[in-house]
């Protein structure tokens, strides 16, 4: 592959911001003869792709307001058409015209027939026809960078009366940006599939902790950030890109978001797969592509927690994950500004496209199982320190909160206030742990919590957070607590489970770590015991 | 007097250092040989389009649009270090 830039201007730096494409430059302002004179560099058998980077201000000369008749533009336009139709083995690159503000008059333009601004939109209706009729052109809309960037931070008059350099050195690294999409896009390389998350990521807040009706999602402040995103979504997945969801959640909650939250933009039936469950992430994107039968070369995966997102980088470099932004106004734009150019450019728009997800999820439902994941290594690369505190008594605003909000990985749902939590540090018979968490992205501070009655050897409340749920973070608590009552002389340990609609995902929890049930209560709630070596 | 002689003869030195590393990055030559006597006069890979890369190149390192009167009057290393901010 050689490419070859032509172009009325000097453009010579694009050269180094379009590495490692090899490409040569014609000569200065050669790119009208390169198109139009055979047997020139640009129509060599060497040459797979000519670059057509033009400035339009140059080329239209002072043809305005009925003054000349724009000439060497509609020469320009007639020549790239000549070439296409020569060269259909030759890809050729070119820029939709769009003439500086610095061209525009007065008031006038707006609505004079010969203005400029009638004559740009003449001159790239005309530059579209060619496009659609020759497949081997791809055009890309100059303007669109303008208005993104800015005139006077892409345009440098210093630099075109120095040297007839039109651009800024941003610019000239937006282009080779551009170009680069626009050929990926042409040759049909853009990623195929969007791995969401759900929680912060989709709507605000933790749908298991505050409910379908409690996250954020709706036409107010942040909330309508969430609803402005998953419309972008929704256009997006119209384009073909299959929207996935891997979220750390209970199905139940999440179906019921489905059913019942009516500000949810996104339908169930807008997704192609909906993996709701515990599992590490990266072990739900396997299945994802498995069910699916794509590659994870064509994912992207966003997520706002940040662990998330470097264990995808981890043990999936494939798919590409982008940062998420660190406020959440701009989330809207950055999605459609950054995440989806740089990901999912299409260069054409197909009925089919719009059809894709219904086929896939058809496809999906048949197929489903679980690969397997070295999740011990992972959580020995995370780099997690632990610290647990025993009746330190400095943090019960935060202690007393746990309870009262935490819904899933709880196993007694017990509510307790400050003064509550307050009596059990000062008492003997009570130890409240409070477990701290770090790992090499930070602190998420205090995230267990466990109360032990250490008169009757028993476990009055076991919870943490759901951030960290998956790290195993609860077996240190959870021996920490074994420990404090072998301390008091017990040879066994007492555990309760009070199921509720929220905290499924500790339904076996006592009986993964060694306890045997003793007695199922009619209430529901379940009694275990371990056996402990006497301290 | 003569710590601040030092202060300033070492922030002389490190635009230097900068200038030097902008002609090479520019002009894509072994870093050997720019120094900082090295000018538009002997420098051969320095000519009219090496200096739009050289001025494009601090542009990009300082987010800064060179004036069309630096870009005609710097001609060498030192120019180009006596305009670094």
């Amino acid at each position: 592959m050689k490419f070859l830039l032509l172009s009325n201007v000097n453009v010579q730096p694009l050269v180094s911001t379009l590495k490692p494409f090899e490409v040569v430059s014609g000569a200065y302002n050669s790119m009208l003869s390169e198109l139009s004179i055979a047997g020139s560099r640009a129509s060599a058998g060497d040459i797979s792709h000519v670059l057509c980077i033009f400035d339009g201000d140059s080329l239209i000369g002072d043809a305005f307001y009925g003054a000349g008749d724009a000439d060497q533009c509609r020469m320009f336009l007639a020549a790239l058409e000549q070439f296409c139709s020569r060269h259909p083995d030759k890809i050729v690159v070119a820029n939709s015209f769009c003439f500086s503000s610095s061209r525009w008059l007065s008031f006038a333009d707006l609505t004079h027939a010969d203005s400029i601004k009638s004559l740009e939109a003449a001159l790239n209706q005309r530059l579209i026809a060619i496009a659609k009729e020759h497949s081997n052109l791809v055009i890309f809309d100059m303007e669109l960078l303008f208005r993104r960037h800015g005139e006077d931070a892409l345009i440098s008059n210093a630099l075109w009366y120095a040297g007839r350099i039109r651009y800024t050195a941003r610019m000239f690294e937006l282009l080779g940006g551009v170009i680069r999409g626009a050929l990926a896009a042409h040759a049909q390389q853009s990623r195929k599939v969007l791995i969401l998350d759900l929680d912060n990521t989709l709507w605000g807040g933790i749908v298991g902790e505050a409910g379908c009706h409690g996250i954020a999602l709706g036409d107010d402040g942040a909330a309508r950030c969430y609803r402005d995103f998953q419309r972008s979504l929704k256009a997006l997945q119209r384009t073909g890109v299959l929207l996935v969801i891997a979220s750390k959640n209970n199905e139940a909650d999440v179906d019921e978001v489905f059913a019942s939250n009516p500000s949810m933009i996104l339908k169930r039936e807008d997704f192609a797969a909906i993996c709701a469950n515990w599992r590490p992430k990266v072990e739900n994107i396997s299945e994802i592509a498995r069910v699916l039968n794509l590659g994870t070369e064509s994912f992207v995966f966003i997520d706002d927690n940040p662990v998330e997102r470097e264990a995808v980088r981890k043990f999936m470099p494939e798919v590409a994950v982008p940062e998420f932004p660190e406020r959440v106004e701009n989330l809207p734009t950055w999605f459609l500004r950054e995440v989806v150019p740089a990901c999912f450019g299409k260069y054409a728009i197909t009925a089919e496209d719009s059809a894709k997800t219904e086929q896939y999820r058809a496809n999906a439902a048949r197929k489903k199982l679980a690969q397997s994941f070295d999740l011990d290594g992972y959580l020995a690369e995370l780099g997690i320190e632990c610290n647990i505190r025993v009746n330190s008594g400095n943090d019960l605003v935060r202690a007393a909160q746990m309870t009262q909000k935490t819904n899933q990985f709880n196993l007694t749902t017990r509510r307790y206030t400050v003064a509550d939590l307050a009596r059990f540090v000062e008492s003997n018979e009570h130890a409240v742990l409070m477990l701290d968490y770090r790992d090499r992205f930070g602190d998420e501070g205090s995230v267990g919590l466990a109360i032990v009655d250490l008169g009757q050897g028993q476990i009055d409340t076991f919870l943490a957070s759901c951030r960290v749920i998956g790290r195993k973070v609860e077996d240190q608590l959870l021996d920490k607590a074994i420990q404090l009552c072998r301390g008091r002389g017990f040879n066994r340990i007492v555990g309760e489970y009070i199921p509720t609609r929220k905290n499924e995902i500790v339904a076996s929890f006592y009986e993964d770590h060694g306890f045997k049930l003793v007695e199922r209560h009619p209430n529901g709630s379940i009694t275990y015991e371990k056996p402990i070596d006497a301290g | 007097m003569e710590a601040l002689l030092t202060k300033s003869q070492s922030m002389q030195d490190s635009k230097l250092q900068a200038a030097i590393e902008i002609v090479v990055k520019a002009l894509d030559v072994p870093a050997d040989d720019i120094g900082p006597e090295s000018s538009i006069e002997n420098t051969p890979a320095w000519d009219s389009m090496g200096h739009m890369s050289v001025c494009l190149e601090f542009e990009r390192r300082y987010g800064k649009a060179l004036a069309l009167e630096n870009i005609v009057a710097t001609a060498s290393v030192r120019d180009l270090a006596a305009i670094i901010p």
